[in-house]
């Protein structure tokens, strides 16, 4: 089915120079390239048949013709498409490695003086992913090569974390790229860590319900003080809860971000009953396990693909070896067992870190059953379907967007090969990476990491990588040290640190896997004993 | 035996299986030939328990039927299966809410793990019912809940049905904070009168909040009434902290009150019974035995550890003597844990009783099975072995006070969740295979094929 | 009933009798008792006298001489004194409050911090920690690397010095823990954990080796005037005794990995060594006989190590270390508020496995041998020290009473926190 990529055909040649050109910081005309005919391509689109040596027509941004005996219109600059495979351009149903968040500095006095804000509790509804999302052509380049053309973006620290944002993948001005601005509200089960309320996960399932129907109660009194001012007095304005507004009420849709099915069970809880127009991300995939609750639900699923071990798990607790059995052969058939039960979910990038790893979490669950047609489904017509896109978005018809994506033979497949993307009718060519082989790290960290342990202040590391060799410092309440000698293999990273504390000196040692822009690991200090750790890598 | 006997016997017997099965669709389970502590009427020794359906339908002696699907103890030791009046098992994260005072709107049905391993080790230890909660770093900490450790069910159904549901308080070192060091913000209440203080404005804050709706709703009337005239009045704000507290003041809640010391005890029956607040035990109540007379007096029982101490200052004037001396002098005296670990081991410390305090064995077990089932309110279903009580049931090899005694099965509704002759022989097979896998991976020395 | 009312006049008799005076000529004489020497078979209906101290004789058809105060021990069990051998007795009152609390001094090195400069000998626990039947104890530092320099006292006493048998019994290494691999989340690809581990021992290794040539130019400068001896370093000497072999140093670890790594180091170094803790000595059970070092069994109010292990492996442990031949101690671990509960341990053990007698062993000449005391403690021989009790029953068993203990050849004073409670308020009148 896949030709050769060695095959090289004049256009190339010159989209080359064209693309260096690009690079080298000239702006192309985009006014010259409104129109597009692909032609000879087989067209995959869900809930449609396999068409072959079919033409699209791509004119202004939009899909103007599908078919096999389509006429090339004049003004149209063709693709030969004769051994490509035109999918409907993917879309992460939820991500937020295109977003880039402010830094967060604590001001650790609050520990004692507790005077803790909305923003230190994770109560931020009103921070929104629009504000956060940094696109631009090398991010884009990373999506289309793995078949993306739209994303929707959203915050996940806290609580109430903040609304989404629907970007088409398409220019690196948010206001042209994006579709739907402030759509979905994200719920979170995870407190801050402080001691401020609510601190734990019974406090916030409370906090929960009751903000909620504060914000109900809230709707009420300001609706009946516009219609009628007279006999009440005026309701305060409450900024977190005017946000909630319209979620509350049914009218934009809210998003649970599940760690595991308990998590599952307390989001579905407070949709009962209420006008929440809910939607599950089932972070833990665990979703499986919950089938005929979400069914009574009637659910919608966004599913992850990192297919790690979730909190509160038994396998865990069972041993190493039954954990790492799970995340092998268990939580990867989550998605599979979701589609035979027909419950309607969509792809969630959110917790891979880029879209490498999302693809290939998606291709562990095929591989573990999910059939490839249900599993291209959630990645188009799904996600435009559950977030009001439907008519827009997720095929390729005449009058939607042209978000396309010309592959060498199948998509959802290892290895495959984007040779095109369109988004928003701007057509992109893929060039093949140079692969280095034979170079030991296959990360790099260099650069600031924010690091978070049980029982230990958060801490800052600041690494400067060359090659195999880790150096750089470490930013504590107790002061900045330096460290060299550290170790970069694979994606392994090693180094050890003396800090001094009231004149005594601790010894650590820290060891961590890192992928993309996460690492985990343990910290062993002398022998006191050690304490897991996970890092993120601050953008910037 | 006369022959018309053995019949009678043998129709009898056809009978009572027929009406056993036409009952439910579980089929009858004999327990036969163990010594029995029925705790409700003695022990039987080389007795029988017959199960169907999940309840215990007898008691007795030569219980055996034919084409009944029997459990032969061969002489070990049954007991109504250990219930643990005080535990944070089966609790996803942090089982205390520490931003706030009084967090009377956590429940912690909404947090419950029924994943928790800790659920398996308190069934290796006979366990079969506990009460999990809050922690103590708050006055009035939220709701709890009573569950039976039906491992490998849903949360949902592990909940116990029927039991009430619980409301914990806690006075003294923990809720003022006395033992932070320093860290925490600085937050009222620093002394134990600030911690009753506190107590006292919620619950008038919670009847201020009751007014409000019961005003609200002649409002509506006379709004109805007056068909339009007067506009309709708005509801007041939900509250569910306060709706927390209005359970405890109109009962629905069985308040337990974590405290050591025997003045703040006094005090807080005193608070409770001026707003006709059912509560039920104190939790820990070290200094317990001091006031037995008020407690026998007031109804309220305690939930203790028979030999922890001296961890706190408030822990200190106390001695494993306490259980015993409270339970002889008329007090409702039951044994818990706080800890899984210990909630495996109850029965040792059971056996403590015996030698701090002189209470006998019989009154012993009672404070790991009908005493706590009393202060939970299901002792009309677990507790004893009863015919028409929940057949939970642990087996020991040996009397459970015994210090050699080791947990073999853990019996809930019938089902056995924990036999440990299963467990080590699924051990073993799993060693097994460890090593015929080791071996096949080990390396071969090239020329002989024998293992490097 | 007769034997009842006489031991109380005795209990009485002797309480008033314990003045320091009364040192000398003491004698008593315990009739008719089941006695477990450890040493030799029990001996039913017999009878051992004390005197000065020290136990005189025992054995069947023995008589009361003139002037001996006569216990009737009928139906009674006569046990050595039990050994705790490792708590932190006398170093912490009560746990949240610290100015109680004398555990474990700053810094990573403190090898020469000795508990015996420490230890409060009138802490409520040392009364309540005995009642079932301990008469000694290694009270030890903790934390850090080298915590420091543990003391073995008896339960009893007026003041320190007169409680120690041995004021600087063992030194302690507090080796390293691999840890466990991160339970959620990215899986590790590779057991880096065990590097960490081994380069902590080298750590530790060089510290030693510090010592070392502390030492050797110390020697060498006082044989040779053109040798400019060192500035003294206390911490160095302090650990002479450990580097030569002659004071044992007690070794705390736990998994089956760091086992293996201790045993060559302790074998490299040339350590007299004691492990305490080994929760995964059962699976390198012949390594650990192999290498000769005895065993000390932390409190078994524990967990298995790794769950893999199986909920019963803490308890098992024992039996299988037993098994293989390994010389095994009891602690009642690290609250010394749970003193008493060291009987608590050696009866799970059993429960799950270890033979009745080797427990019995366990808490008394085991400990006596690996502390070297067995020519005073541990058994019931004539010439040891008179520390040794009389139970209701099995002492091992929670239920039983323990009547009377004698700590160096006198009866103490069963009083105690509890019981002065216990005497007040169970006669408070019921309304």
């Amino acid at each position: 089915m896949r030709k050769s990529r060695h095959d090289i055909h004049p256009h190339v040649v010159c989209l080359l120079i064209l693309s260096v050109a690009l690079a080298a910081g000239l702006r192309a005309d985009d006014a010259l390239h409104r129109v597009w005919a692909v032609k000879d391509c087989r067209i995959v689109t869900p809930g449609g048949p396999v068409l072959e040596k079919a033409v699209i027509v791509i004119r202004d941004g939009l899909i103007e013709a599908v078919g096999a005996g389509i006429a090339v219109p004049p003004d149209a600059e063709v693709i030969d498409a004769a051994n490509l495979t035109a999918y409907p351009g993917l879309i992460d149903g939820l991500g937020k490695s295109l977003l880039k968040l402010p830094e967060e500095k604590f001001d650790m006095t609050k520990v004692y003086s507790g005077d803790y804000n909305d923003k230190d509790r994770g109560i931020t509804p009103d921070l929104r992913a629009f504000d956060y999302v940094s696109l631009g052509k090398s991010v884009f380049e990373k999506y289309y090569k793995y078949g993306f053309t739209a994303a929707q973006v959203m915050p996940d620290r806290g609580i109430l974390t903040g609304r989404s944002s629907f970007f088409c993948l398409s220019d690196p001005d948010k206001n042209k790229s994006l579709l739907l601005r402030d759509v979905c509200l994200g719920i979170g089960f995870s407190p801050p860590g402080l001691m401020a309320y609510p601190s734990s996960l019974m406090g916030l399932t409370a906090y929960l319900k009751q903000i909620l129907q504060d914000s109900v109660f809230y709707d009420a009194g300001r609706d009946r003080w516009n219609k009628d001012m007279r006999g009440i007095a005026r309701p305060d304005y409450n900024p977190v809860l005017e946000v909630l507004s319209d979620h509350v009420a049914g009218r934009k849709p809210v998003i649970f971000l599940c760690r595991n099915q308990n998590d599952i069970r307390r989001a579905l809880a407070l949709v009962a009953g209420s006008r929440l127009d809910a939607v599950i991300c089932d972070l833990g995939n665990e979703a499986s396990d919950v089938i005929p609750e979400l069914k009574k639900a009637k659910a919608r699923v966004l599913v992850t693909v990192a297919f790690k071990a979730p909190p509160s798990n038994l396998y865990s607790q069972k041993g190493k070896a039954e954990r790492e059995k799970a995340e092998k052969e268990v939580y990867p058939k989550n998605p599979a067992r979701l589609a035979e039960a027909g419950i309607p979910f969509a792809f969630s990038s959110l917790d891979t870190d880029d879209p490498k790893t999302f693809i290939e979490g998606i291709l562990k669950a095929i591989d573990a059953g999910l059939p490839q047609d249900k599993a291209l489904a959630a990645l188009t017509a799904a996600p435009a379907s559950f977030f009001g896109l439907d008519r827009t978005l997720g095929t390729i018809e005449p009058g939607k967007i042209a978000n396309i994506v010309l592959a060498e033979g199948d998509l959802l497949v290892k290895d495959a090969k984007v040779r095109y993307a369109f988004a928003d009718g701007k057509r992109f060519e893929l060039k093949e990476a140079k692969v280095k082989e034979g170079e030991k790290p296959t990360v790099s960290v260099s650069g600031k990491w924010e690091l978070a342990a049980e029982g230990v202040p958060k801490l800052t590391v600041d690494f400067v990588q060359e090659e195999t060799a880790l150096s750089g410092k470490m930013v504590t309440p107790f002061g900045v040290f330096d460290f060299t000698g550290g170790s970069v293999s694979a994606n392994q990273v090693d180094f050890e640190m003396t800090i001094s504390v009231g004149g005594q000196e601790i010894n650590l040692y820290i060891s961590g896997t890192v992928e993309g822009d996460t690492m985990r690991g343990t910290i062993v200090q002398d022998t006191e004993g050690s304490v897991e750790f996970t890092a993120k890598r601050i953008p910037g | 035996m006369k022959r018309h006997m053995k019949t009678a016997i043998a129709l009898f017997w056809a009978m009572e299986l027929l009406l056993l099965t036409g009952l439910a669709a579980d089929k009858p389970l004999l327990l036969k030939n163990g010594n029995i502590i029925t705790v409700s009427g003695g022990t039987i020794e080389g007795g029988d328990v017959l199960v169907q359906a999940g309840k215990i339908v007898r008691v007795g002696k030569d219980l055996g039927a034919p084409g009944v699907e029997t459990i032969d103890l061969k002489g070990q030791w049954v007991m109504p299966g250990i219930i643990d009046s005080h535990s944070h098992i089966a609790v996803e994260g942090d089982v205390n809410e520490m931003g706030d005072l009084i967090t009377s709107e956590a429940d912690v049905r909404d947090v419950i793990n029924p994943r928790d391993m800790m659920i398996f080790y308190a069934l290796t230890g006979g366990v079969t019912t506990v009460h999990t909660m809050q922690g103590s770093a708050n006055p009035i900490a939220g709701r709890g809940v009573v569950l039976k450790l039906r491992w490998g069910k849903s949360a949902d159904e592990l909940i116990f049905q029927g039991a009430p549901l619980t409301s914990k308080w806690a006075l003294g070192e923990n809720p003022k904070q006395s033992n932070m060091g320093g860290a925490g913000k600085a937050r009222y209440p620093k002394t134990r009168m600030g911690v009753e203080a506190a107590i006292r404005k919620e619950f008038e804050q919670a009847k201020d909040y009751m007014r409000q709706w019961q005003e609200y709703e002649k409002k509506l009337k006379a709004s109805r009434a007056g068909k339009g005239k007067v506009p309709a009045p708005l509801p007041p704000k939900r509250d569910y902290r306060l709706e927390g507290i209005a359970d405890i003041l109109s009962g629905k809640l069985w308040v337990r009150c974590h405290a050591y010391q025997s003045e703040e005890m006094l005090s807080i029956m005193r608070l409770c019974k001026e707003y006709g607040v059912k509560l039920a035990c104190f939790e820990h109540a070290l200094e317990g035995y001091r006031i037995t007379n008020e407690l026998v007096a007031n109804g309220v029982g305690i939930s203790t550890f028979v030999d922890f101490w001296a961890y706190k200052w408030e822990a200190y004037n106390t001695m494993p003597h306490g259980a015993a001396l409270a339970a002889k002098r008329g007090v409702l005296v039951a044994l818990n844990s706080d800890d899984p670990e210990r909630m495996r081991h109850l029965f040792n410390d059971a056996a403590k009783t015996v030698r701090f305090g002189g209470l006998s064995e019989a009154e012993a077990i009672k404070t790991l099975t009908i005493n706590p089932a009393k202060i939970l309110g299901v002792d009309k279903k677990v507790g004893t072995i009863e015919p028409g009580k929940d057949a939970d049931m642990a087996v020991f090899s040996r009397h459970p006070l015994d210090p050699y005694t080791v947990c073999q099965m853990t019996i809930i509704d019938g089902t056995v969740y924990f036999d440990r002759a299963k467990y080590l022989e699924d051990r073993k097979k799993a060693e097994e295979e460890k090593k015929k896998e080791a071996e096949a991976k080990a390396p071969k020395d090239k020329k002989t094929g024998a293992e490097v | 009933m007769k034997k009842r009312i006489l031991l109380i006049s005795i209990a009485l008799a002797v309480s008033a009798a314990r003045l320091p005076g009364q040192e000398a000529g003491s004698s008593y004489f315990i009739k008719n008792a089941t006695i477990f020497p450890v040493i030799g078979e029990r001996i039913p209906n017999g009878g051992l006298l004390i005197e000065n101290g020290k136990i005189k004789t025992l054995g069947r058809d023995l008589q009361a001489p003139a002037g001996a105060q006569v216990i009737d021990g009928t139906g009674m069990f006569v046990y050595p004194g039990f050994i705790d051998a490792f708590t932190h007795f006398g170093l912490s009152e009560i746990g949240a409050i610290p100015s109680t609390v004398d555990l474990r001094e700053m810094g990573k090195e403190n090898p020469e911090v000795k508990t015996a400069w420490a230890i409060n000998p009138f802490s409520v626990h040392f009364g309540t920690g005995r009642v079932n039947g301990t008469t000694a104890a290694l009270v030890a530092p903790s934390g850090g690397t080298f915590p420091g320099i543990s003391a073995l006292v008896k339960m009893d006493g007026w003041s320190l010095p007169e409680m120690a048998v041995n004021e600087a019994a063992t030194s302690l290494i507090n080796f390293p823990m691999t840890p466990r691999p991160p339970k959620e989340g990215v899986s590790v690809q590779k057991e880096s954990g065990d590097d960490v581990t081994s380069k902590i021992v080298d750590k530790i290794k060089d510290y030693l080796n510090e010592a070392r040539r502390y030492l050797q130019l110390k020697k060498l400068a006082a044989e040779n005037p053109a040798v400019a001896a060192p500035a003294s370093n206390p911490k160095y000497e302090a650990l002479a005794p450990v580097l030569d072999g002659t004071l044992p140093v007690i070794i705390s670890v736990e998994k089956a990995k760091d086992i293996e790594l201790a045993i060559k180091f302790i074998k490299e170094q040339k350590l007299k060594a004691i492990f305490r803790g080994c929760v995964q000595g059962f699976k390198v059970a012949d390594k650990i006989k192999q290498s000769g070092i005895p065993v000390i069994i932390d409190s078994l109010y524990q967990g298995p190590s790794e769950p893999e292990d199986g909920y019963d492996a803490p308890y098992r442990n024992v039996a299988e270390l037993a098994k293989a031949g390994v010389t095994i101690c009891f602690s009642s671990g690290d609250d010394p508020a749970f003193g008493k509960d060291l009987t608590y341990h050696a009866a799970k053990a059993v429960a799950f496995g270890l033979d009745r007698d080797e427990a019995v062993r366990a808490l008394t000449i085991n400990p006596a041998k690996v502390f070297g005391v067995e020519n005073r403690l541990g058994s019931l021989e004539p010439g040891k020290d008179a520390d040794l009790f009389l139970a209701a029953g099995d002492p091992l068993d929670a239920r039983t009473e323990v009547k009377l203990i004698f700590i160096n050849g006198r009866p103490i004073d069963m009083s105690n926190w509890w019981e002065k409670q216990y005497e007040k308020w169970k006669n408070r009148p019921t309304k």
